[in-house]
């Protein structure tokens, strides 16, 4: 898996499309408080107040659907990541436990060798120990 | 200071204008609320809900879409990263003859 050339999980056309939503919501908002400023009886003002909440609508849709895009694409280079991910050997049983590593923040424990932990300030222990204090195996390494 | 905080609005610039859609969001909101409250006329309250509630309910929005998608934009790069450290890891393809 090739690191990828998009610093954003989405795609060219997806962020104009949804900041012209937001725009296009924004003038919708707008006009609606100039056209229900301009009304005299209460019930002129409804159709103005329903237009402005049609606009909140449009543009909240686009912004769960723009986040949803983001949300598709991470979970697909997630995937790929996750099949490209290099494989530990299987630990062979041994009379003593081997030595699992954490860092400071971390709720799970990896083998020294993941490649989650490089370059981070590590504490070895036992993972006996580290499960006692509520930290879990990493799914990636699977120490 | 000034330096440091231009420093972290230009790295985190979505979050800061997060915080700055909330912070507008939450004023227009009080606005709104004060222009409802000095009349009677709910023809006159109208506009108020409009341009503060609507309005407020829809940089709210704004600022919630432009924190989470830091998030994304963070995981993105640490996606970026692993697949780059994978990728020194993989032994190199033997092509040669």
């Amino acid at each position: 898996m090739t690191p990828s050339t998009r610093t954003r999980p989405w795609k060219p056309g997806d962020t104009p499309a949804v900041l012209t939503l937001n725009a296009v919501a924004a003038v919708g908002v707008l006009v609606c408080w100039i056209g229900s400023a301009t009304e005299v009886r209460f019930h002129d003002t409804l159709y103005w107040l329903q237009g402005a909440i049609v606009a909140a609508l449009v543009a909240s849709v686009g912004n769960g659907l723009w986040l949803v895009a983001g949300m598709r694409q991470l979970r697909a280079r997630r995937r790929v990541l996750i099949e490209t991910w290099p494989r530990q050997p299987a630990p062979t049983a041994s009379v003593q436990e081997p030595d699992v590593v954490t860092a400071e923040r971390m709720t799970t424990y990896h083998r020294p060798s993941c490649l989650l932990v490089a370059g981070k300030a590590l504490r070895s222990g036992t993972r006996s120990a580290l499960e006692r204090r509520q930290k879990r195996p990493c799914g990636m390494c699977q120490p | 200071m000034g330096k440091l905080i231009a420093l972290i609005v230009r790295s985190q610039w979505d979050r800061a204008m997060a915080i700055g859609a909330a912070v507008l969001a939450g004023l227009v909101l009080l606005i709104g609320y004060f222009g409802v409250a000095s009349t009677d006329y709910p023809a006159e309250q109208i506009p108020y809900v409009v341009s503060g509630g609507i309005t407020g309910i829809l940089l709210m929005g704004g600022a919630a879409t432009l924190w989470l998608s830091a998030d994304m934009r963070d995981e993105w790069r640490k996606l970026d990263e692993l697949a780059e450290l994978t990728r020194a890891q993989q032994p190199p393809n033997d092509t040669g003859p």
